[in-house]
């Protein structure tokens, strides 16, 4: 399941980044930044490529070898004590693997929803999007610490 | 558990750190905040003078001994020299009676306060002549009184009330009526609403589908506007062209440092409202246009557009024609 957890973290992650990096060369296009485009372009980076290029790395570099499972599958009848003690051990982690990724799955689109909010919520307010770009830097530093932990859970271990 | 907790707080130390850092687009700011601080303006550097015979600067002009006044308040006379020759067009400047004979008269300071109208204007967008046979008293001689009542009774039916009017004037021959900073439109006809007379830096906001894909792509654009209304018998209109444009920030002080009436606050020898209104006095509209988009750091006259960065973008489809400007807006005179 490791690997499940990983490809899909490492798409929320992609399309979090892609929607609003097409939208900044748009805006490059339409002549909204200016000489500051890369202001803009390197606030997306800054915030979201470190931890995309952590993951392909893992990824790349990091075969895991998928445990056997298939005494999940068995009923309790057919197993002997020592089987039963294996399939609660996996039954466990699994259960304890899911909880974790939920949590960095909510914590990564909360993240990323923030980041993306700096560019699609600019039209209706007041602010120039370099201003909320440095004010979103507020709230996205409460998700930093946690999301490392959480995404360093899944390309930390091999 | 124990393992748990101790990365967690390795992460918290270092999440602290980067937080505590500069990142490139706050680095960014900071040094363009810091650049827009230096200079407060993107101006040109003033133009040299047309007529170096009379005027080797602005700053020291002995064509004109009125030319650098702090106007509007009696307050500010001791910083005036006077002529010899009351609304002389060609005098050189006299020196002050306190001064000794072999000294050169001492170089004016142009404003103490950069926030004040001053006379040279700064240099407009566009100039355009007003009829005077509009501004005229048809019983008799007309007096500046008159001719700034008219004035202010045809910015009213623009929309420009008293309280959006600013008075400065020079010691006895010149004043200027300024209309506060408005939010237009690119073709001059003014924003509706309390939205027209938001001189802040704020954004407008979509109201539509439309409005949202434009901002989103292109960028709010926000044009500000002024008029300047001159009567002078020292200018014509290529003149108002030799000073620099001036910046968004001076703009938006000039109604709140002007006077509510011409003569308002003025001392018993300077009764500028009693002026006539002779053959030789010309009035002018002067348009100053500012432009703010997020390119640009501040709003900017948009006659000092970076083409080098294209920024002169951002002027493409805005009418400078002052004419067009003062239709858009209904203003009337002589009615």
């Amino acid at each position: 399941m490791l690997d499940v957890y990983r490809k899909r973290l490492l798409t929320i992650w992609c399309v979090g980044f892609l929607v609003p990096f097409l939208l900044i060369l748009l805006q490059y296009f339409g002549g909204k930044y200016g000489d500051k485009f890369g202001e803009a372009l390197g606030w997306l980076t800054a915030l979201t490529l470190s931890t995309i290029l952590l993951m392909f790395g893992v990824m790349v570099s990091n075969k895991t070898t998928p445990l056997d499972e298939t005494l999940l599958n068995l009923p309790d009848a057919q197993l002997d004590d020592q089987q039963k003690q294996v399939k609660a051990a996996l039954a466990a982690k699994n259960s304890h693997e899911k909880f974790v990724f939920q949590m960095a799955a909510a914590a990564s689109v909360i993240y990323l929803l923030i980041i993306n909010l700096a560019f699609f919520a600019e039209p209706v307010v007041s602010y120039k999007p370099q201003e909320l770009m440095r004010d979103s830097k507020v709230w996205l530093a409460l998700f930093d610490s946690f999301l490392s932990l959480l995404i360093g859970y899944f390309f930390g271990k091999s | 558990m124990g393992k748990i907790l101790f990365t967690f707080l390795i992460m918290l130390i270092i999440g602290g750190a980067t937080g505590c850092s500069d990142n490139s687009l706050q680095t960014a700011n900071t040094a363009a905040n810091r650049a827009s601080a230096a200079n407060s303006s993107q101006q040109p550097p003033p133009s040299p003078i047309a007529t170096p015979t009379t005027q080797p600067n602005v700053l020291n002009s002995t064509k004109d001994s009125n030319d650098n006044r702090i106007v509007g308040t009696s307050s500010n006379s001791a910083s005036i020299e006077k002529s010899n020759k009351p609304n002389s067009k060609s005098t050189t400047a006299k020196p002050p009676l306190s001064a000794t004979p072999e000294s050169t008269p001492a170089p004016k300071t142009e404003q103490k306060d950069n926030a004040l109208f001053s006379f040279p204007p700064p240099k407009p967008i566009g100039v355009r002549e007003i009829d005077k046979s509009q501004l005229l008293n048809p019983e008799g001689a007309t007096t500046f009184s008159q001719v700034a009542k008219k004035l202010a009774a045809g910015l009213a039916k623009g929309g420009y009330q008293n309280e959006k009017l600013a008075y400065f004037w020079n010691e006895k021959d010149e004043f200027a009526i300024i209309t506060a900073i408005e939010r237009v439109k690119p073709d001059g006809a003014p924003l509706e609403g309390d939205e027209r007379w938001d001189a802040s830096i704020h954004q407008p906001k979509a109201h539509n589908f439309a409005e949202y894909a434009k901002y989103l792509i292109g960028g709010k654009k926000v044009y500000y506007r002024v008029f300047a209304f001159i009567v002078t018998s020292k200018r014509n209109e290529r003149d108002f062209f030799h000073n620099a444009s001036p910046d968004f920030t001076m703009a938006k002080h000039w109604l709140e440092k002007g006077k509510g009436a011409l003569g308002e606050g003025g001392d018993e020898t300077s009764m500028i409202e009693d002026v006539l209104f002779g053959d030789s006095y010309k009035c002018f509209a002067l348009l100053y246009l500012f432009v703010n988009h997020p390119r640009l750091d501040n709003p900017v006259s948009i006659d000092v557009l970076s083409e080098e960065k294209r920024d002169d973008e951002l002027s493409v489809g805005v009418k400078k024609d002052v004419g067009e400007q003062v239709k858009n807006t209904s203003i009337k005179f002589g009615e």
